[in-house]
């Protein structure tokens, strides 16, 4: 590993900019400017800081991917330490703020400055004018800072900064309108639910740590991690790597912690975009990748991986199919999508996953900014059933929503076909045939749900013709990055064209040739055309049946085959998980709170009282003793004579 | 023979003397003189203290002189005792002002009878007799009878002082015969005689010189109010006005102990687990009667009065464990008895300050609001409720942690555990006033301004300083009196006089 | 000069002296002075810290004899343990006195204020148990007065209840102490409660049973663990601000303190023996906190919930008996002393605004009052251990070393983290975020600017850079560890000097 300070310059960028639009958005709101005619800032300088910062991080990654590219498959990497964060003595707890700079990190530093900045600026045109301005490009930087931390740390707990950043912002961002209770309220929600994944990963660092301490290993340091697990037994690192595997459920929506994410869509689109879409959500996956040394100890832990995965995206496909409204249609595929890169880490496709993770990053990206698009051009409105016959007004956004669409439904030759394939391939390959049908089975769907969204937004009639006419195209600012990434979502196929097409699959090599996942080296499965013509003509199909349905002019939204009425209505009420967490846990604990303030509470309060109570009771019985009565008096003393030389002589006392 | 020695014990009585005979005939005449009484007791009292302290000054290393054959002692531990009551009855003197006159009890024959108790207080510290002893209660018990019924106006004096008057007489009645059968037993009234005869007394005498001192700590009871010979005292202490009560309070009891101290350490040292055993129940019985009984209390004399029950047994605990002849639970006693002087002192001196006509309004609701006020008063009592709580850094604590420490010493632990709990117990209705105090209305005697009253003021403030300096401090008087550089070291002598 | 020479005692007596000149002042000059004052003491404090050396030993000792019969000295020292606990109190000191700038209370609110001070920073000073006992009950007094008297509707109830629960504690620790001291005597032939002399001393099974649990006593009503902690809600929520801040942020962890200080290292079998079982009470004040916080409808008594909760943390930590789990337990302590402090300083603001303390009565301030909001952001992020702020060094050694020393307190106590995150967000959002209700309110006053924004800087700072204090703490955490097993391996056992980094770094069990 070679030490190069530098690359910390990549987090700090986005860090600065951060900074200063605090301070804007701070200073902004001080009472003086809230008056009007107050003086601001003006939003220009807010644009320029918040942009050109995140473009210079991602310009820095750009040339420290150069070198790390350089001298790939040796294992190397560049890395930077900046000296303790905290540690508890020597020889004890040590947590390092260093960063590091290998082969997987610079694939995701890649993705998540790039498309970080381009939605930085898509960001600048649909945000324009809001009053939360400067605050926005504010948490958006910060955002864009704790992403990098994350995957560029070199120390666990470090990641745990960044792992813990990234939910906050979106917490943030997700209440940015704040004055409106729900979308606060799914902040809250995204926030909790996020940390008892949070929870989950800072078990299993301590269980860890605890497994290693004996032998004087204890550290969380990635680039020593992975040379000390001989000494870890199959068991322990079993229920490490589920503990870790629940952090990332929590940070990437996998059952059945995926209930955060489809509120998430509260927040601003491009919110949606980067962190709901893009980066936030694929830390997951990141960092079972990360830890692959340690799940690839277990049999039982990939295993776990690719069973949650496979059924989230199964799951979550199903109700992408049913949703009216056009955000969570996105919504309900990004959480499908993510199933299917970890169906792909469980079966330890590990290149593979990763090669969706950043295809994906692409079309969803685009996926959203185009449906973005569409709100913009509709003033706000995103119910599907006010939609339907915008492709003449909004050619350009259709294109762009149309490829991002098919990316989505795995249509060759799109990125999404390439990336998908090779996951299908492997689970087909894979010793589990579980794996196999789930992922066939949420390619029909997925083709199915992202043609009927394309149809029933441009395709036939308006159904709200007023709202129709008033749609525009987006502004520059907008279409620019969509153009982008509409490019990108096309061609980033090629970076791992697969082999069964006369591919050689660069990217997978790229990852997997390296030590990247600490030792552990992935072997792909044999090369077998039947996956991939099978995939396409699911693909297809998933098509096929969804213009029959769509295809026709205002088609209604509804159930496309009344016969599975009930199941349609489950679905869209996204199978009850969200009544089902309401009820089990949230009601009750609110329950117990009251009960424990009334009750036990209350019941130790009084409970100190009855000794106070009973010592007032023992006064007032005693006192009529005292009855004033000179006689009483002296027959109390002459008895107590008596009783005293009886007690002494007879009793004693207790023996000292 | 010298009679300087003895001006500690001369010096009240030929004061109250000269008082009763410089009574003007004519009643009517009476308001302007009393002052110059006033003035003249407390001189007297003054002399005596001053008479006590000169003596030790000048005898560091302790002073023992004996007067008519040995049955009157003149040493450090008499000095002290003679020393505290009269600086008790000083207090009282000064805080009655005007105080009595209001109350129509500013007789000459206050001060006389307060110095008169002061010379049976000094009789009793320094008595080796039986026989000097039992004079010494009867002079002080009868100063104090006529002191409680002094506001003759008063039903409730007149009745306290009719009980304390039966009770007193029934009381010294079990005492002398218990000095007649210890006489019997051992052929003498000599407190070191009995001490020798006590081996060799005859097994037919064993059974009454054993009846005789049980009996003889039953009159001891009955003086110090141990339950169950406490019955006199909430009525009479109610009775009593409450400067009056506050004298009977401190000084009444510690002369009272200190006959005890005497007659257990000098008089029957020895073996007699009996005896401890008997003292052991009379500790537990007086603590937890009176912490209980005086949470039921509304009128805060007779609260005072059971919490000085409470106190009692305290002290009971240090006397069993002095019983192993271990001096430093007897030194522990003294410093408690100094230090719950100055504080009851003090409280009495914030009631007199506080009280309405024949003491009324001293009932605890009447209190509300005095911290507004009436704040020196208010934080002056809140000090010595402290300090009886036993809450450091006052006096009491200093008192309470030297004689519990000597109970551990003397394997008394659980004598000790059972003492703290009582401590907790009295935590409560000691807190009640503070609490009562600082509320925000006000009632009763907040209401009213009792700025006249200088004398009661005066005392409760000096006395709450001196609770705190003794905590503090921890009782310093650096080099005040050579030999000891503070009240510990004092008792301590004082002590070491008596083994 | 005597100023450095006696710095303790100067930090011990300064603000219990120099206050009571308050009484002689007007009101005005009165509030005045009292600030100078406590900020002269934060001054002192800042020296003393300034050259703390980061060594096990003994630093600033003084010891002068108070009453020499007794064998009473005033001992004075502070390690890595008890320094920061001092400052900590130095620096919350002028902001009580700030909080209470403007309401309309009496001079001798002021002077208990200052005593309050003075009073904390001598029990965490004292290596004498009896003045230790001493300042415990001085302690107790502003707290009392301050709640009794200037406290809200029902603070009578609330004051009694917890002076008595106190006393009933105390009183039994001093009954403890005073047997100690008969046995130093009886060992030594000479009057000395010394702590040193105390931990040479070495006691039946029996004994140490009974010692350490009268010393328990004192200390589980303070901090407070379950079920002792039904005098929390009252006197917090009736106690004004200016003494919540106080008895929340500094005087509940002197219970924590004491445990490490006296009650284990003197009795170190009974300590370590009934130590699962203390963390057993302190895992459940943890989860049983944070659930009644979630379901509380007042802003003031969820904190004082919430701190009821974080306070089982603290004392799982230094029960964990593990280098971590001491180290962070010691740092939650100042994190939560800031955390906590600002937190009620903040419903101390909102109150001033609503009139009420009632979490109904608040809603989309954020809207109106930008920088209050920004600050109550932070603090309760920080509260619920956001990295990067105060409360997650602390947490997470804590749970570290609680994972150590039985797996099953991590995991449940572990979800205190989950449900903070849950009530104080839920705070957060009913107060900031939703439609503004009618009349908007003010933001930040400079006063209030003055008072709050130090204890944001100290969330951030704390969270970005704990090191130099963790490396002054580390040494003595691990002197005590020492010392415990040092007892423990023989019987007695004076203090190991230099802390011998050869033993394990945790206790074995």
């Amino acid at each position: 590993m070679t030490e190069t300070p530098l690359i910390g310059l990549i987090p700090l960028f986005p860090l600065l900019g951060a900074i200063l639009n605090g301070a804007i958005a701070l200073y902004n709101a001080r009472p003086a400017a809230r008056l009007a005619g107050g003086w601001r800032i003006p939003d220009r300088i807010v644009s320029w800081i918040g942009v050109s910062l995140p473009l210079l991080a991602a310009a820095a990654a750009l040339a420290f991917a150069g070198t790390v590219l350089a001298d790939s498959g040796h294992g190397r990497g560049l890395t930077a330490s900046y000296g303790t964060w905290f540690s508890s003595a020597s020889g004890g707890l040590d947590v390092h703020a260093s960063l590091l700079l290998d082969e997987l990190s610079v694939v995701m530093v890649l993705v998540v400055a790039g498309i970080g900045s381009l939605i930085h600026l898509y960001s600048v045109g649909y945000l324009a004018g809001d009053k939360g301005y400067a605050r926005y490009f504010a948490y958006l930087n910060l955002f864009l800072f704790s992403m990098l931390v994350l995957v560029m740390a070199r120390d666990l707990v470090l990641m745990f900064v960044g792992w813990e950043g990234v939910g906050l912002c979106s917490y943030l961002l997700i209440g940015f309108w704040f004055d409106d209770r729900a979308k606060a309220a799914a902040g809250l929600k995204a926030f909790v639910v996020n940390r008892i994944g949070d929870l989950g990963f800072l078990l299993g660092l301590f269980l860890l740590w605890w497994t290693l301490r004996p032998f004087g290993l204890q550290t969380f340091d990635l680039a020593r991690l992975p040379s000390s697990m001989t000494v870890v037994s199959v068991e322990v690192a079993t229920a490490i790597a589920v503990l870790l595997f629940v952090g990332a459920t929590g940070k990437s929506a996998q059952i059945p912690l995926h209930v955060w994410l489809p509120d998430a869509m509260a927040g601003p689109t491009p919110v949606s975009a980067l962190i709901h879409a893009a980066t936030m959500v694929t830390a997951g996956v990141y960092m079972v990748s990360r830890m692959a040394f340690l799940f690839e100890i277990s049999d039982l832990a990939p295993l776990i991986v690719g069973t949650v995965g496979g059924a989230t995206a199964l799951v979550a496909a199903t109700v992408a199919c049913t949703q009216t409204n056009i955000k969570r249609v996105v919504a309900w595929s990004t959480v499908s999508q993510l199933g299917y890169m970890f169906l792909a880490l469980g079966a330890g496709a590990y290149g593979a996953g990763m090669f969706h993770l950043v295809s994906h990053a692409f079309f969803k990206g685009l996926f959203f900014l185009s449906a973005g698009a569409v709100i913009h051009a509709l003033h706000g409105e995103e119910d599907l059933a006010k939609m339907g016959g915008l492709w003449p007004k909004l050619r350009w956004t259709a294109i762009a929503f149309g490829i991002a669409a098919m990316a989505n439904a795995g249509l060759p030759p799109l990125s999404g076909f390439v990336s998908k394939d090779a996951i299908l391939v492997a689970a087909w390959g894979s010793e589990m045939p579980l794996f196999g049908i789930l992922g066939f089975v949420t390619a029909l769907l997925t083709a199915f749900y992202s043609t009927r969204l394309l149809l029933l937004v441009f395709a036939g009639a308006p159904r709200d013709p007023g709202l129709a006419d008033r749609a525009h195209e987006p502004p520059l600012a907008m279409g620019l990055p969509m153009a982008v990434l509409a490019a990108g979502a096309v061609v980033v196929g090629i970076l791992d064209w697969p082999r069964e097409l006369g591919g050689h699959e660069p990217f997978t090599h790229f990852l997997t040739s390296a030590a990247t996942f600490g030792g552990f080296q992935y072997h792909p499965p044999e090369h077998a055309i039947a996956p991939v013509a099978l995939s396409v003509a699911i693909v297809l199909a998933g098509i096929g049946a969804a213009w029959l349905r769509y295809g026709r002019p205002a088609a209604p939204i509804g159930t496309p085959w009344p016969a599975l009425g009930n199941w349609w209505a489950a679905a869209q009420a996204g199978w009850g998980f969200d009544t089902l967490f309401e009820r089990v846990i949230l009601r009750p604990l609110f329950w117990l709170g009251q009960a424990g303030f009334a009750g036990t509470d209350r019941f130790i309060d009084r409970a100190t009282d009855f000794v106070a109570r009973a010592y007032d009771l023992l006064a007032r019985t005693l006192r009529p003793l005292q009855n004033g009565l000179v006689r009483s008096y002296g027959y109390a003393m002459l008895a107590g004579l008596l009783l005293l030389i009886l007690a002494a002589s007879a009793i004693g006392r207790p023996a000292p | 023979m010298d009679f300087v020695p003895l001006l500690p014990l001369l010096a009240p009585i030929v004061g109250g003397l000269l008082i009763l005979l410089l009574i003007p005939p004519a009643r009517a005449k009476v308001g302007k003189a009393n002052k110059l009484v006033a003035a003249f007791g407390a001189g007297a009292l003054a002399v005596t203290l001053l008479a006590a302290v000169r003596h030790w000054v000048e005898n560091p290393s302790g002073f023992h002189e004996s007067y008519f054959g040995g049955a009157f002692l003149v040493d450090n531990f008499s000095l002290f005792f003679t020393g505290l009551a009269a600086a008790c009855g000083l207090f009282t003197v000064i805080a009655s002002q005007p105080y009595a006159a209001e109350e129509g009890m500013d007789h000459p024959e206050l001060y006389g009878l307060l110095l008169f108790a002061v010379s049976g207080m000094a009789l009793l510290a320094g008595g080796n007799d039986l026989i000097v002893l039992f004079l010494g209660v009867e002079i002080m018990s009868l100063a104090v009878y006529a002191l409680v019924g002094l506001r003759r106006g008063d039903k409730k004096a007149n009745e306290a002082t009719l009980k304390y008057v039966l009770l007193g007489a029934f009381s010294s009645a079990i005492l002398l015969y218990g000095i007649a059968l210890v006489y019997g037993a051992t052929g003498s009234t000599r407190l070191l005689e009995i001490t020798a005869y006590q081996g060799s007394v005859p097994g037919a005498a064993q059974s009454l010189y054993f009846i005789g001192l049980f009996m003889l700590v039953g009159g001891l009871a009955f003086k110090v109010a141990a339950v169950p010979f406490h019955m006199w005292a909430p009525d009479v202490y109610e009775g009593a006005a409450a400067p009056i009560t506050g004298f009977m309070a401190t000084a009444v009891k510690a002369a009272s102990f200190a006959l005890a101290l005497r007659v257990l350490l000098v008089g029957f040292s020895g073996e007699h687990a009996n005896l401890v055993d008997v003292l052991w129940w009379l500790a537990v019985l007086s603590m937890f009667g009176g912490n209980i009984l005086a949470l039921a209390q509304r009128n805060l004399k007779r609260m005072l009065a059971y919490s000085s029950i409470a106190h009692t047994g305290y002290l009971l605990v240090g006397l069993v464990a002095a019983s192993r002849a271990d001096p430093t639970a007897a030194t522990a006693m003294l410093v408690y008895l100094a230090a719950y002087a100055v504080t009851n002192l003090g409280a009495f001196a914030c009631l007199t300050y506080l009280a309405g006509r024949e003491d009324r309004g001293l009932f605890i609701n009447d209190w509300q609001g005095v911290a507004r006020t009436h704040p020196w008063i208010a934080l002056a009592l809140g000090i010595c409720l402290l300090s009886l709580i036993g809450f450091p850094p006052t006096a009491g604590f200093f008192g309470k942690y030297l004689l519990f420490t000597a109970a551990i010493k003397a394997a008394e632990t659980p004598l000790a555990v059972i003492a703290i709990l009582n401590s907790i117990l009295s935590v409560w209705y000691y807190l009640r006033v503070v609490v009562v105090m600082s509320m925000p209305t006000e009632t009763g005697v907040a209401a009213q301004d009792r700025a006249g009253r200088w004398g009661a003021g005066l005392g409760a403030v000096f006395a709450a300083i001196a609770v705190l300096w003794a905590g503090f401090g921890t009782f310093t008087l650096a080099g005040l009196l050579p030999g000891a550089q503070s009240l510990l070291g004092w008792a301590r002598l004082s002590i070491d006089t008596l083994f | 000069m005597i100023m450095t020479t006696h710095l303790l005692s100067w930090l011990v007596f300064w603000p219990l002296l120099a206050g009571l000149l308050v009484f002689g002042l007007s009101e005005r000059r009165a509030r005045h002075w009292a600030l100078v004052a406590s900020l002269a003491e934060l001054m002192l404090a800042t020296v003393m810290i300034a050259d703390f050396q980061p060594t096990p030993e003994w630093q600033y000792e003084e010891r002068w004899s108070w009453l020499v019969p007794l064998g009473l000295t005033v001992h004075l020292a502070v390690d890595g343990i008890s320094a920061y606990l001092v400052l900590g109190v130095a620096i919350l000191g002028p902001l009580a006195i700030l909080a209470s700038w403007r309401r309309d209370v009496g001079k001798a609110f002021f002077y208990w204020l200052l005593a309050f001070e003075g009073g904390m920073i001598g029990a965490l000073c004292s290596l004498d148990l009896l003045v230790f006992y001493v300042f415990w009950e001085i302690m107790l007094l502003p707290a009392f007065f301050l709640t009794g008297i200037w406290g809200g509707e029902h603070r009578i109830r609330a004051t009694v209840k917890f002076a008595i629960m106190t006393l009933v504690g105390s009183l039994t620790m001093l009954l403890a102490i005073l047997y100690v001291g008969v046995r130093i005597h009886a060992a030594t032939g000479a009057w000395s409660f010394d702590l040193g002399q105390a931990l040479a001393l070495s006691y039946t099974a029996d004994e140490e049973m009974l010692l350490f649990w009268a010393f328990m006593a004192a200390f589980a009503v303070k901090i407070p663990l379950f079920p002792l902690h039904i005098w929390l809600p009252g006197a917090y929520t009736e106690a004004p601000t200016g003494a919540v801040l106080l008895m929340s942020g500094m005087m509940a962890k002197l219970g924590a303190y004491g445990m490490v200080r006296f009650a284990i290292p003197l009795f170190p079998h009974a300590g370590v023996g009934s130590a699962e079982f203390l963390a057993f009470l302190a895992v459940v004040g943890i989860v049983y906190g944070a659930i009644i916080a979630l379901g509380q409808p007042d802003a003031k008594r969820l904190v004082a919930y919430s701190s009821f909760s974080h306070l089982g943390w603290i004392t799982l930590g230094l029960l964990s008996f593990d280098m971590e789990g001491l180290t962070g337990s010691v740092y939650q302590m100042l994190a939560h002393a800031v955390g906590t402090g600002a937190l009620f300083l903040i419903v101390g603001m909102l109150w001033d605004r609503a009139g009420s303390t009632a979490i109904e009565k608040f809603g989309g301030w954020a809207a109106t009052a930008p920088y209050l909001a920004t600050c109550l952001l932070i603090v309760a992020l920080g509260s619920i251990g956001l990295p990067g702020l105060a409360g997650f060094v602390g947490e997470f050694m804590i749970l570290l070393g609680a994972w150590g020393a039985w797996p099953w307190t991590a995991i449940v106590g572990g979800t205190g983290v989950v449900l903070g995150a849950g009530y104080m967000l839920l705070l957060v959002q009913r107060t900031l975020f939703g439609p503004a209700p009618g009349a908007p309110v003010s933001d930040l006053s400079w006063r209030e600017a003055l008072i709050i924004l130090p204890l944001v800087g100290l969330t951030i700072g704390m969270g970005v850079y704990p090191g130099p204090v963790l490396e002054r703490i580390a040494p003595s955490a691990r002197n005590f560890l020492n010392l415990v097993e040092a007892r423990r391996d023989t019987g007695s056992g004076a203090i190991p000097a230099g802390g011998g980094v050869s033993r394990p770094a945790r206790i074995t069990r």
